[in-house]
């Protein structure tokens, strides 16, 4: 007789958990050896309380169950559903606000604001004239039709005074006077 | 464990008829998943139950299970077999609970019990059986303990259960031949035939 077969290698042998070469060994041997025909029969035995006394989840279980997971998942949907409705009218506020702001905005705006800019010069009021009238030399600049923004200049000498340049507007009340550098007064003739 | 082994088969005879669920599930069907989840539901609950002894932990985990299964059905081949990604999450699962909460001696049995319809001798006899198989369980090291749920319980080969469990045939081999025979030793025990 030989050696007894492990525990372990019984155990597989059982249930057919050992390659074919090795089964065939056990098995010749078990053929001839009680001590190991006893182990086996204790593992078979065992083997048969441990998968027959633990029963399935019942139906009720199961229902249970499945609706824990079905419930979960519908509320999910609903929040996710709500969020997306909440979103789009959160948008559509913020757009109509957007849209009353930039309204008032142009209605607010003067009708100057929209004109091009004149120059820089400053507006000046009409110089004093002069006690003793003097030879006035005026050099006008051919008239021409004055469009919005653009501006008709006449440059005004007098002996011994400096010189101006006199600026029309579009706007008839705004006439701009701009004064030259001291060196540039107009020679006496 | 003939039902196992007999859902088991059906599981991977037929991923034609689980195709078109997956499919709608995938669309947003929820009809199609609960479909999905009535067909595995009783082989998750089980493992999980076994795996934990303890029915409330185990249908929170089974539950857990089936809505992970619901975030990532995206990533499922439709014609592929669910069962295999079932155990393993369902297992994965079970093990880190069990490793951040106090082992459990003993099987939550009342639920079993109160629905069977047994007679109070019966019902008896069915309590000491699964109270002795609870306690047998709760011998085993965790690994050994997920072998054999999965190989003696569920019926799985032992190639499948090394997939299940991200490990080798030997490593599971060792595993089984381990838990089987520290289960024989605590039966033949308990029952007072010892060798
Ligand atoms: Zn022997």
């Amino acid at each position: 007789m030989s050696v007894h077969v492990s525990e372990e290698i019984l155990a597989l042998y059982v249930r057919g958990d050992l390659p074919e070469h090795d089964s065939r060994s056990v098995a010749r041997h078990v053929d001839e050896c009680q001590d190991c025909k006893q182990v086996i029969a204790d593992i078979s035995f065992s083997y048969e309380i441990f998968t027959n006394s633990l029963n399935d989840p019942t139906a009720a279980e199961l229902a249970t169950l499945r609706s824990a997971v079905m419930g979960k998942l519908r509320a999910d949907a609903a929040e996710s559903r709500s969020w997306v409705w909440l979103f789009a009218a959160a948008a559509s506020v913020l757009l109509c606000l957007a849209a009353l702001i930039w309204r008032g905005e142009r209605q607010e705006l003067p009708p100057m604001a929209r004109l091009p800019r004149p120059g820089p010069p400053a507006v000046m009021p009409p110089p004093e004239p002069p006690i003793a009238t003097p030879r006035t030399h005026v050099t006008q600049a051919p008239r021409k039709r004055i469009e919005p923004g653009m501006c008709a200049a006449t440059l005004i000498t007098k002996a011994g005074q400096p010189a101006y340049l006199k600026m029309s507007t579009s706007d008839p009340n705004v006439v701009i006077l701009w004064q030259l550098e001291e060196n540039e007064k107009v020679a006496t003739p | 464990m003939e039902m196992a082994v007999s859902l088991m088969c059906q599981f991977t005879a037929e991923p034609g008829s689980i195709r078109g669920l997956i499919h709608d599930a995938k669309a947003g069907d929820l009809a199609a998943f609960e479909q999905i989840v009535t067909r595995y539901e009783r082989i998750v609950l089980r493992i999980a139950r076994r795996l934990l002894a303890d029915s409330e932990l185990a249908r929170d985990v089974a539950q857990e299970v089936f809505l992970r299964l619901h975030g990532k059905l995206g990533k499922f081949q439709e014609g592929k077999d669910l069962a295999p990604w079932l155990y393993r999450m369902t297992v994965n699962l079970c093990h880190d609970l069990r490793r951040r909460s106090k082992p459990s001696v003993a099987l939550d049995l009342a639920p079993a019990l109160r629905d069977a319809a047994l007679d109070p001798e019966q019902a008896m006899e069915l309590l000491q059986r699964q109270e002795l198989v609870a306690a047998a369980l709760a011998e085993l090291s965790p690994r050994e303990r997920e072998a054999i749920v999965l190989r003696d319980l569920e019926g799985l080969s032992t190639a499948e259960v090394a997939r299940v469990l991200r490990s080798s045939e030997g490593t599971v081999r060792s595993q089984i031949s381990t838990g089987r025979v520290k289960i024989k030793r605590f039966v033949m025990a308990q029952l007072g035939r010892r060798r």
